[in-house]
């Protein structure tokens, strides 16, 4: 038990400038017609071939504009990003956590035991960045081309000295974590008051 | 407009029915992370009253201030336990309420959900403890995009049962509450809304409150 605190504690010193750099997350979405998407972003989403309706949003974050294209397909929730030109950036889908490989999972897990005394995950996407064609082999296939960059962006309740936070982290396809956001969440004083 | 407004007539004159409007502030101030707090000022105005029978229905009253100071302490992520007292200005008379809330959050799709539990104790110098034990549940439905955000319009439904018991009697009191929001910007929202009581559902006649509310968060 002793050892294991001590390797708790040294994985916690590794991953402490993650903790301590977590940027805050911010995120403003609108609804927009479909008729001013352009038109290599409409060609995209109908090649995915999704029988559902799509529906469109513009993005606004702390750092850019993006144009996004929320819709099911395969009974699973898809994403999928575009600069304000059309230009693909990614697709994402929610996934179940028995869904990633065991020996990664295994990795994540660990990771979280490490930065956070309590943590519960609240979603996880697979994230597919790479060539457009690519990608829709890799959903046609349900198994990502080696091609294409994979990340599992994963939102979770994480418990550390004393508050819990939501959180956004990002990990590789082997479980490496690539960056830890703070999700700021919404003021609720009318609702609570 | 015509119909409804003599519609409305024939029900009031039907019923115990009072009608005015609430106009308040409400600053909530968060301390650091885990604590806030919360101070609420507002005043009630009748401009309708067939409850009493020595003035016309139709005439503006001033009824009431309400000043209240809360203290809020995160529990969990979407949940905080709320302590405070509430001070009652009447024309005649002054009251104390002492309150204790636990309020969580949820989200049904993109609906904001709020639940609160809470108890309170009233006191007076010249009426019996009043106890109360109340639920609300506090719905936010965005008008445009998935979250309500600055410079947009959203839909606020609360509704609330309060049991109460004073003088060995006990009573319930129910509430209907649509309200019409606009985030003005990341500081000050305003809610235009129905604030409706049915009181005294069990034993006692009913009595109808309706008042037009206006709510500014800052």
């Amino acid at each position: 038990m002793k050892a294991r605190n001590i390797i708790l504690f040294f994985g916690f010193l590794i991953l402490l400038p993650f903790v301590s750099k977590a940027q805050q997350k911010y995120e403003r979405e609108y609804r927009i017609k479909s008729e001013i998407i352009p038109p290599s972003a409409n060609a995209f989403i109908g090649s995915i071939g999704s029988d559902h309706k799509i529906k469109w949003y513009k993005e606004i974050s702390l750092h850019d504009v993006t144009i996004e294209a929320k819709f099911k397909h395969n009974m699973k929730k898809f994403s999928v990003e575009f600069d304000t030109l059309g230009i693909l950036q990614d697709v994402e889908f929610i996934i179940d956590k028995r869904e990633i490989t065991p020996v990664v999972y295994k990795r994540i897990k660990h990771k979280l035991d490490i930065l956070y005394q309590k943590w519960k995950f609240q979603k996880i996407q697979i994230h597919y960045r790479g060539n457009p064609r690519d990608i829709i082999t890799s959903i046609n296939k349900n198994k990502p081309c080696k091609s294409i960059k994979v990340y599992y962006e994963i939102v979770l309740k994480g418990k550390s000295s004393g508050s819990a936070q939501l959180y956004e982290i990002t990990f590789s396809e082997q479980g490496e974590i690539q960056g830890i956001l703070q999700i700021i969440q919404d003021k609720a004083d009318h609702l609570e008051y | 407009m015509f119909i409804i407004f003599i519609n409305s007539k024939i029900l009031c004159a039907q019923t115990q029915t009072r009608a005015g409007f609430i106009p308040s502030i409400n600053y909530n101030h968060k301390i650091d992370k885990v604590w806030e707090v919360n101070f609420k000022f507002e005043s009630r105005h009748f401009v309708f009253d067939n409850t009493t029978s020595q003035s016309g229905d139709f005439e503006y009253t001033y009824s009431l201030s309400d000043v209240s100071a809360l203290v809020g302490r995160k529990v969990g992520l979407n949940s905080k336990v709320v302590l405070g007292i509430l001070t009652r200005i009447k024309p005649d008379a002054l009251s104390y309420r002492a309150i204790q809330q636990f309020i969580f959050q949820t989200k049904i799709k993109n609906f904001r959900v709020a639940h609160r539990i809470a108890t309170d104790q009233t006191f007076s110098s010249n009426e019996s403890t009043e106890i109360r034990l109340r639920y609300r549940l506090s719905a936010e439905i965005p008008l445009s995009g998935l979250k309500v955000d600055a410079k947009e319009f959203y839909f606020k439904f609360n509704t609330e049962a309060l049991n109460g018991i004073q003088d060995n009697e006990y009573d319930l009191e129910l509430r209907v509450v649509p309200n019409i929001g606009y985030v003005i910007n990341e500081q000050h929202k305003i809610e235009l809304g129905l604030d409706n009581r049915f009181v005294s559902f069990i034993d006692n006649q009913t009595r109808f409150t309706s008042w037009v509310t206006i709510n500014w968060f800052l």
